[in-house]
């Protein structure tokens, strides 16, 4: 999300969770490249991720970003979970907790995408994707599908979508008078409990 | 190497989902995919421009999606050269490589107005608005870069240059 962000690129050090990953997921050796001590940066901007709040993106633009408190009462007809952006294993599993036990409502699509075949393997032996069917989410193989109004999930004219995807630009995900709310997996699951755009904490999540 | 023609003017942020909209990307036909440039913010844009028409636009240009088919529609339009104040980096390089010209000029992008007749000489870098008789400066595109450009893009001048 870094170029959507208006960056030209995103890059990080390399960690012990990334070495592990790639231990995990390639056969090949790797080379690690890191910033010299004594390089000098233009302008560094520390975040402490924990701090940010629920974060909307709303129509049509990735940095039109909203909080909770600007959100309104925007009344939504699909939520997509998934994607190369939020598909993985953690996104569906953060999302099974706050469906876990409820329903999407009634009138309301929601789509569920795992990023890889092999995080689809994983949540459906973990159980992440029962959870999501028995509250009544659809679950697709992993595709682009709808996040480019492909397939499966074409927005209609007039239609919102929250959705965990990259992109929400005019007609992205279908007709050019459709909508969509870029969103996290919690806040794309809780509003499919509400049928609109909704803060986990709203919806009581059992533990 | 120079373009000549009127401007068709847009705002910031102009994404590749407007300029191509996805529903068409099930080919890659140049002409066809020209047929439905920009239709989501100007369904006008099809039929009211001519060959050799200058596109200009704000800031980030050609942002989102990674699509070589947003600059082939452009091209395919006839459109010879897109102005704007900046583009987004996947943009610029698809551009390069299909062998669209494109320049960054901030002043141009701001102070151009639809319908001006504007010259653009590529060599120098030289944009001028014959309409109000003001000039402005771009960076020129490097030999190799303008060299892509004029065999029609990265696979033409890799053929040619084996």
């Amino acid at each position: 999300m870094a170029i959507e962000a208006g960056a030209k690129n995103g890059i990080f050090e390399v960690d012990d969770l990334t070495r592990k990953y790639m231990r995990e997921h390639s056969t090949k050796e790797w080379k690690e490249f890191s910033a010299d001590a004594d390089a000098q940066y233009v302008q560094v901007i520390d975040i402490d991720l924990a701090t940010v709040p629920h974060t909307v993106a709303f129509p049509h633009l990735p940095e039109n970003a909203r909080t909770p408190e600007n959100w309104g009462d925007v009344k939504i007809d699909q939520v997509v979970i998934g994607s190369c952006t939020n598909g993985r294993l953690s996104d569906l599993q953060h999302a099974a907790e706050i469906l876990k036990g409820k329903h999407v409502k009634k009138g309301i699509r929601a789509l569920v995408f795992p990023a890889t075949q092999r995080i689809y393997l994983e949540a459906l032996k973990d159980g992440t994707l029962s959870t999501l069917v028995e509250a009544g989410c659809v679950i697709s193989a992993p595709t682009c599908g709808p996040c480019l109004g492909g397939h499966m999930g074409i927005l209609a004219k007039g239609e919102r979508c929250v959705s965990t995807t990259n992109r929400n630009f005019l007609g992205r995900m279908g007709h050019v008078e459709s909508e969509v709310y870029l969103a996290s997996p919690e806040v794309a699951a809780a509003s499919a409990i509400t049928g609109k755009i909704t803060a986990p904490e709203e919806v009581q999540v059992e533990k | 190497m120079k373009a000549n023609g009127k401007v068709i003017k847009y705002g910031d942020n102009i994404d590749t989902d407007v300029i191509i909209p996805a529903r068409y990307l099930n080919t890659s036909d140049p002409l066809e995919l020209a047929k439905h440039c920009m239709e989501d913010i100007d369904k006008n844009f099809v039929n009211n421009h001519s060959k050799g028409d200058i596109m200009v636009g704000g800031a980030n240009f050609g942002c989102g999606s990674s699509r070589e088919h947003a600059p082939i529609a452009i091209k395919a339009s006839g459109i010879s050269c897109v102005i704007a104040k900046d583009f987004a980096r996947i943009f610029y390089r698809n551009s390069i490589n299909i062998g669209l010209p494109i320049l960054e000029c901030p002043e141009a992008s701001e102070d151009i107005k639809p319908g001006d007749e504007v010259e653009v000489d590529f060599d120098s870098g030289l944009i001028k608005n014959i309409t109000t008789q003001k000039e402005y400066r771009a960076v020129a595109f490097p030999p190799f870069m303008q060299e892509i450009i004029n065999k029609g893009g990265l696979v033409e001048y890799i053929k040619n240059n084996k």
